[in-house]
């Protein structure tokens, strides 16, 4: 780690009157914890959204490149 | 010359020499799409030359769910407020000895196959495909799948119109 993040990171552990360890495996801990629980999870942001919710409310109609690709039915090689 | 197969991922395949440039689809693919699939995590379909046993592409398949970071009523009068599934297409990757010649396509098609036949026994909204960084996502995009504004990650195809796309 460079020396400057690890004196960021020291700072913080002292504010909390942790150690290093105690508080890099708490901080580990909880990003496990948040990445099982958002696996699979896709989280929009505002204007994704109104994309998203227009699209399922109005499907579009397909575009000829989606037809194209869906029309690859058997490939020889 | 030989015809390019579909079959589900089975201990036979082998997965031994695939490598389609990036390391961690290759290491996906030989490591733990197995486990994955056995744990019920995602179901693996490989693409390989009709009487071979060596994968020369891979798609993989779970559920998703897509949520909002804000939605107001208006948004809930057109949605529900329960995450909305979604056939989640984890990964996919060609050989690199093979790349350029219509197996992600024919792969990505597997992929809306398995979607509408999926969304005739339960809820799926759409196809959802994450882009691992800005190739990928040009790649979907060529191919026909719709982005959504302000994030060029995820992109979808909402269950309608990969029907309709179907039908034609």
């Amino acid at each position: 780690m460079p020396q400057e993040l690890k004196e960021e990171v020291e700072e913080a552990v002292a504010l909390l009157g942790s150690t290093f360890t105690a508080f890099a495996t708490q901080v580990l801990v909880e990003r496990a914890r948040q990445v099982k629980h958002s696996h699979g999870l896709t989280i929009l942001g505002d204007e994704a959204r109104d994309s998203f919710v227009e699209m399922m409310a109005n499907p579009p109609d397909p575009s000829e490149a989606l037809k194209k690709t869906l029309g690859v039915r058997s490939v020889v090689v | 010359m030989a015809e390019v197969k579909i079959e589900s991922l089975h201990k036979h395949h082998d997965r031994s020499s695939f490598d389609c440039g990036n390391e961690e689809l290759d290491r996906y693919l030989k490591q733990l799409a197995r486990q994955h699939q056995d744990k019920g995590f995602a179901k693996t379909w490989v693409a390989v030359l009709e009487g071979s046993i060596n994968v020369i592409g891979y798609v993989s398949l779970a559920m998703g769910h897509v949520t909002f970071e804000n939605a107001d009523p208006e948004v809930f009068a057109r949605l529900p407020r329960h995450p909305m599934p979604v056939l989640h297409v984890a990964r996919i990757a060609t050989d690199k000895s093979y790349q350029g010649r219509g197996i992600a396509s024919m792969l990505l098609g597997h992929a809306v196959d398995v979607a509408i036949a999926a969304s005739e026994s339960m809820g799926v909204y759409a196809l959802e495909l994450v882009a691992i960084d800005s190739a990928a996502y040009e790649f979907y995009l060529r191919r026909g799948f719709l982005p959504v504004k302000g994030d060029s990650m995820h992109l979808y195809a909402p269950i309608g119109t990969l029907k309709s796309a179907r039908a034609t």
